[in-house]
């Protein structure tokens, strides 16, 4: 059975029920019977819409394999930063578990090697520890800020 | 509980749920290192249900990483006179990676156990195992858990357990006495600590028709199926004695019929063969191991033999099921059970006090100890 779904800039997509309801958001519209017409979404734009389809699409078709799917997942999340957030912003309102997990490990491994400055600055932190408090937490974990 | 984030070129928030999706998945040495960003980053690292989020993300790590074997820490005299201890990760290619190399306070003279991502060590045997540490290597962590009373003259066997229903740790110790000179028969006594609690709880230990070990052996204990194993004697009569870490009981395990005969044996141990219970036995140049098929079913013990020549000591059995020895030329090396491979490890021969551990794992357990000794 096909589902038809609207991106928030308008475009039709059509998919087959099993794919989309890797979406938690949409099982439950199709189990509540609402999913007769086609559903819009809002909130994501058909660039990011057709990204998260290819997933949903691919972890249908590999499921039995692994190692294939976990290749085509690694390539899959190596998108600019730009793609990643609105991939994990996707992933969160369509409430995919899989994709926002290895969404979110992406971020992680972008933030996990910065010192806290730049952390601060990459997301827009104000520091509102003394600098005596920041030393005392420095120094409890020297080790973790060396190499 | 959390501040919104603004990312880069984007004009929406990052929801606070899905933030704190990406902190919990963040390695332990930076979220240590990102406690200073700023308060609120660090309200959230020290808080419980965040340490226990983490925890299971990294537990589910470990358990379904398939690269990843245990941990191999072993010392080494450096030149100048300083010992150094490291720490490597057996990979399931045989290859090693070293994790850290420190300098660390010569305590780990006796290993308890590991698990979930701690350490539990001893001190020596002079004080009857009176000081029980727990470490966490990436916390880089020590602190003193558990200070027991000293027995005096007493067998005294120790176990480190996870106790899965609390999210809690239990050490276990075993007390033996021998009073025949007095009372004319032995004894044991158990206590057992818990973590979060601080506080020992002792109890008389009795297992089904077999109310007094005599002998407990000194070889580790293994936790498996959420019940720490020991070898026991009683009499003449040898068997498993596993203490169920969540009902606090002790049950008995009969061992396979005649494992114990033979007349070079050595290095008799517990360990988890491929998901089962196994006894390791080695006689003279041939490695006998019994698995226990079906835990708890005498009748599935399944004896397997095999030709290994020249081992001198014995250290673990990894989770492909290879075992892990010393020869007698001091070489570490990792051997294939099924397929009769052997392969060397890239370890130091001048390498003293290995001790390997299986299923590697980071947690934030302990990182806000006091009390402790950092390196």
């Amino acid at each position: 059975m096909a589902l038809e779904l609207k991106s928030s800039d308008n475009k039709i997509f059509e998919v087959e029920e099993l794919v989309a309801v890797q979406s938690e958001t949409i099982k439950s519209l199709v189990e509540d019977g609402c999913a007769d017409n086609v559903i819009p979404l809002p909130n994501v734009d058909s660039k990011t819409l057709e990204l998260v389809l290819d997933w949903c699409k691919n972890h249908v078709d590999m499921k039995l394999d692994e190692e294939k799917l976990k290749e085509y997942e690694d390539k899959f999340i190596e998108v600019d930063q730009a793609v990643l957030y609105d991939l994990l912003l996707a992933a969160n309102y369509l409430n995919i578990k899989d994709l926002l997990n290895r969404a979110c490990q992406k971020v992680a491994d972008m933030l996990k090697g910065k010192t806290p400055e730049q952390i601060r600055e990459t997301l827009n932190i104000v520091n509102d520890f003394s600098p005596e408090e920041e030393e005392e937490i420095r120094k409890e974990n020297l080790w973790a800020f060396e190499e | 509980m959390m501040s919104r984030k603004r990312l880069p070129m984007m004009s929406q928030h990052i929801p606070a749920g899905v933030a704190y999706n990406i902190l919990t998945q963040l390695p332990v040495k930076s979220i240590i290192r990102f406690r200073c960003v700023s308060k609120s980053w660090n309200s959230i690292f020290t808080d419980p249900i965040f340490i226990t989020t983490n925890f299971k993300f990294n537990q589910a790590k470990s358990l379904s990483n398939n690269s990843r074997n245990g941990y191999l820490l072993y010392k080494e005299n450096l030149s100048y006179g300083v010992k150094e201890s490291h720490i490597v990760v057996c990979n399931n290619d045989r290859s090693l990676s070293r994790v850290c190399s420190f300098e660390i306070p010569s305590i780990h003279d006796h290993i308890v156990g590991f698990c979930k991502g701690l350490f539990c060590f001893t001190g020596s045997m002079d004080d009857s195992y009176q000081r029980i540490y727990v470490w966490n290597p990436s916390v880089r962590k020590i602190t003193i858990a558990a200070t027991a009373n000293n027995v005096g003259f007493a067998g005294v066997t120790l176990g480190f357990a996870y106790h899965l229903q609390n999210n809690d740790f239990k050490i276990l110790r075993l007390v033996c006495f021998q009073r025949e000179l007095l009372y004319g028969s032995d004894g044991a006594e158990a206590e057992v600590y818990t973590l979060s609690t601080g506080s020992w709880r002792r109890f008389v230990v009795s297992v089904d028709y077999w109310p007094f070990i005599r002998d407990i052996s000194e070889s580790p204990s293994l936790f498996f199926n959420g019940a720490l194993h020991f070898l026991a004697q009683s009499g003449l009569f040898r068997f498993i004695m596993s203490f169920d870490v969540d009902e606090e009981r002790f049950h008995k395990i009969m061992l396979p019929q005649n494992c114990f005969e033979g007349f070079f044996q050595h290095s008799k141990c517990l360990v988890v063969f491929k998901g089962s219970l196994a006894l390791i036995v080695f006689d003279c140049n041939i490695c006998h191991m019994w698995v226990m098929r079906e835990y708890g079913v005498v009748e599935s013990w399944t004896k397997i033999s095999v030709p290994i020549k020249g081992v001198k000591r014995f250290y673990g059995c990894t989770v492909k099921g290879e075992l892990l020895m010393e020869k007698s030329h001091s070489q570490i090396f990792s051997f294939d059970l099924e397929s009769l491979n052997e392969k060397v490890l890239d370890i130091p021969t001048t390498a003293k006090d290995v001790i390997y551990t299986d299923n590697f794992m980071e947690s934030l357990n302990l990182f806000d100890v006091i009390d402790s000794e950092d390196y």
